[in-house]
C-alpha cells in the first residue's frame, strides 16, 4: 500500500508537534490577568470587591485587577477527579499571597453525576465562581455592582451537579453546594472580618439550549461570626442602655447590629445569549438580610457585545438600589457616654452598600489564540456613604470616571 | 494539446480541494450503535454538554488539533463561535471544574485510529481522512459549498 499524500503530511505534523498527553495523566494549567485602573477621583478608591484595602485613584493603580491562577488536575480512577488550583490577588491585607482557592476530591459514577469534596468554589450566581479567570469572560471586571459585595468565593464542604438532557437539544444542569466560609475582609482601621466557620447552602438550576443559558439560584448565608474589637462588643453595649433607659426599641436595635446568628438570602436570574456575533448577558440580584450592616437589595445587569472579527465592542450597564438602614437610637444621642457607642453605630450604618449605577464602554481584542487585551472606559455614579468604594470622603461628590486595560490569558 | 490538459488540471485541482479535503466529518466507531447525528447533537457533545452517545454509551469527544483551520472552521459551522471564543468557554469550565474540553491529537490518522477503539469516542477529521475503520455519522457543508 502506497501512504497517501495526506497521510505523509498528517505524519509530518505529528512528528514535528510534541506527542499527545496521557490519558489521566496530571495537568497543569493556569490563567491570569495583568491589569491598570485609572479613576478620576483622588476623594475615593476604586475596587472590584470589597475584599480589596485598597484601589485606584488619579495614578495608574496595578492592584485591582492583576491575579495569576494554577490549577492542577489530575483523574485518579474511572470514576475519581482530583483539582487544586492556587490564586494570587490583591487581597484583605494588602498582599498577593497566593491561597487555594480549590482543592477537591471529585466522584463522577456516572457522566451526568459528579459529587465533589474539599475546597470549592461557590457558584451564587452567574459566573460568580470564574469571576477571577478574566480571560473567560468579556468585560475587564464582572460588574462591580453585582459582584463587588458578596465576597464568598470558596466554601469547604461539597456540592453535587446532575446534567440532564432536555430533548435532543437543551440540557438542564442542577447543583447543590454546601459548606463553611473562610474569607477576611478588611476594615479600615481595624483588624480584617473574618467569615471562617460561617456557612452557605445554595441551589442551582441551568438550562443551556444551542444558544441560551438561563440560571436560577437560591442560596442562604448564616452567620456565626461578629465584628473585631469594639464594634463586635457594640450590640452588647447597646443592650446595657437600652435596658439603663428602659427602651424595648433600643433593646431590638441593639440586637440588629450583631452580626452573628443573621442569615443573608441570595436570589439570582441570569440570561445569557451568545451564537454569532452578537453576546447579549443580564442579570437580575435579590439580596435579603436581616442585619442593619447588610441591608436588602437589587442589583442587575445587562451587557451587549457584538463581535468584527476578532475585536469586540460592548457595552454594559449595572445597577444595585440598596438604602441604609434606618436605625432606632431613642434617646440615646442624648446620653453624653454613649457617643463612642454612636460612632459604632454610624461605622455599622455606613459600612452598607448603597445606590450606585455604572455604564460602560469596552472593548476585547483576542489578538492571540490564549490571550486579550481588553479596554473599558466607565462612568459611575454613586450616593455615599458606599461600601462599593474605599475610603470615600464625605466631601466626595459619588461621580468618578473609571479608565482600564488589561491582558487576560489562560495556559 | 499539453497546455489544454495543464489547463483543465489546474481548473481541477481547486474545485476538488473545495468539494472533498476541506469537507469535515464526524466520525464514530462501528461499534458505536451511533448511525447518524444532528448538528445540534454534535454541537452539544463537543462542548461538554451531553455526556453520552444517542446510544447511551459515554462520549469521548476527539478532535484533529493540526491545522488549526479545521477546528476554526468547526466550531464556526457548527456553534457560530470564533476558536478565541470556544478557549474563553472552556476556561469558564475548566477552571470551575466543571468539564474538560475535547481532545486533540495532532493528527487525522490519530483521531481514526482512537475512534476505531473506542465506542465512545466521536472525532472530527477531514472527510477525506475518513476510511473504513470508523463510520461518517455528520458531514458539515464545504465553505462556500451547498
Amino acid at each position: 500500500m502506497r501512504p497517501s499524500p495526506g497521510l505523509l503530511i498528517a505524519m509530518v505534523f505529528s512528528l514535528a508537534l510534541p506527542a499527545q498527553e496521557p490519558e489521566g495523566a496530571w495537568k497543569l494549567k493556569g490563567f491570569g490577568t495583568l491589569g491598570l485602573v485609572w479613576n478620576s477621583t483622588s476623594r475615593a478608591q476604586f475596587t472590584r470587591d470589597v475584599s480589596q484595602p485598597g484601589g485606584a485613584t488619579r495614578s495608574a493603580d496595578a492592584r485591582v485587577d492583576t491575579r495569576l491562577g494554577l490549577q492542577l488536575d489530575g483523574t485518579l480512577a474511572d470514576t475519581l477527579q482530583a483539582g487544586l488550583q492556587v490564586l494570587g490577588k490583591y487581597r484583605y491585607d494588602a498582599t498577593f499571597t497566593p491561597e487555594i482557592a480549590w482543592a477537591y476530591l471529585g466522584w463522577s459514577p456516572v457522566p451526568e453525576l459528579q459529587v465533589r469534596a474539599g475546597r470549592l468554589g461557590v457558584e451564587l450566581f452567574m459566573n460568580a465562581d470564574s469571576r477571577d479567570v478574566g480571560y473567560s469572560y468579556l468585560w475587564v471586571r464582572p460588574p462591580v455592582e453585582c459582584f463587588g459585595l458578596i465576597p464568598v468565593t470558596r466554601l469547604d464542604g461539597m456540592d453535587a451537579t446532575g446534567t440532564i438532557p432536555l430533548g435532543r437539544q437543551a440540557t438542564l444542569r442542577l447543583k447543590a453546594f454546601y459548606g463553611a466560609t473562610s474569607e477576611k475582609l478588611p476594615l479600615a482601621g481595624m483588624p480584617p472580618l473574618s467569615l471562617a466557620g460561617d456557612r452557605i447552602g445554595g441551589l442551582v438550576t441551568e438550562v443551556q439550549t444551542g444558544a441560551w443559558r438561563l440560571r436560577l439560584a437560591a442560596a442562604r448565608f448564616a452567620i456565626y461570626t461578629d465584628f473585631p474589637g469594639p464594634v463586635g462588643a457594640l450590640p452588647q453595649d447597646l443592650g446595657g442602655f437600652a435596658q439603663e433607659l428602659g427602651d424595648p426599641g433600643l433593646a431590638q436595635t441593639a440586637a440588629e447590629l450583631r452580626f452573628s446568628g443573621g442569615a443573608v438570602r441570595w436570589y439570582s436570574a441570569g440570561l445569557s445569549r451568545e451564537d454569532g456575533p452578537l453576546q447579549v448577558q443580564g442579570m437580575l440580584n435579590r439580596m435579603q438580610s436581616d442585619r442593619v450592616v447588610l441591608p436588602p437589595s437589587w442589583a442587575g445587569y445587562l451587557s451587549l457585545g457584538y463581535r468584527f472579527g476578532q475585536v469586540v465592542p460592548y457595552g454594559l450597564w449595572s445597577r444595585i438600589c440598596s438604602r441604609h438602614s434606618q436605625v432606632y437610637l431613642g434617646q440615646l444621642p442624648e446620653v453624653p457616654q454613649a457617643a463612642p457607642l454612636l460612632q459604632g453605630v454610624d461605622f455599622m450604618v455606613d459600612a452598607n452598600p448603597d445606590t450606585q449605577s455604572t455604564t460602560a464602554a469596552g472593548l476585547r481584542w483576542d489578538f492571540q489564540a490564549k490571550a486579550a487585551l481588553k479596554f473599558q472606559l466607565e462612568r459611575i455614579q454613586t450616593r455615599l456613604p458606599n461600601s462599593l468604594w474605599y475610603q470615600a470622603q464625605p466631601q466626595w461628590n459619588g461621580q468618578a470616571t473609571v479608565a482600564s486595560a488589561v491582558l487576560d490569558f489562560v495556559f | 494539446m499539453i497546455r489544454n490538459t495543464l489547463r483543465t488540471l489546474a481548473f481541477l485541482i481547486p474545485a476538488c480541494a473545495l468539494a472533498g479535503a476541506e469537507r469535515l466529518v464526524l466520525i464514530v466507531s462501528p461499534d458505536s450503535g451511533v448511525v447518524q447525528l444532528t448538528q445540534d447533537e454534535a454541537r452539544n457533545l463537543f462542548l461538554g454538554r451531553q455526556k453520552r452517545l444517542a446510544s447511551g454509551v459515554p462520549a469521548q469527544p476527539v478532535e484533529q488539533g493540526v491545522p488549526a483551520g479545521i477546528r476554526e472552521r468547526f466550531y464556526r459551522e457548527l456553534a457560530h463561535k470564533e476558536l478565541s471564543e470556544i478557549n474563553a468557554y472552556w476556561a469558564r469550565l475548566y477552571f470551575t471544574g466543571q468539564a474538560h474540553p475535547p481532545r486533540q491529537v495532532p493528527s487525522a490518522e490519530e483521531v481514526i485510529r482512537m475512534v476505531a477503539a473506542d465506542p465512545g469516542a466521536i472525532g472530527l477529521v477531514a472527510w477525506d481522512k475518513a476510511d473504513r475503520r470508523v463510520r461518517v455519522v455528520l458531514a458539515l457543508d464545504a465553505p462556500g459549498g451547498p
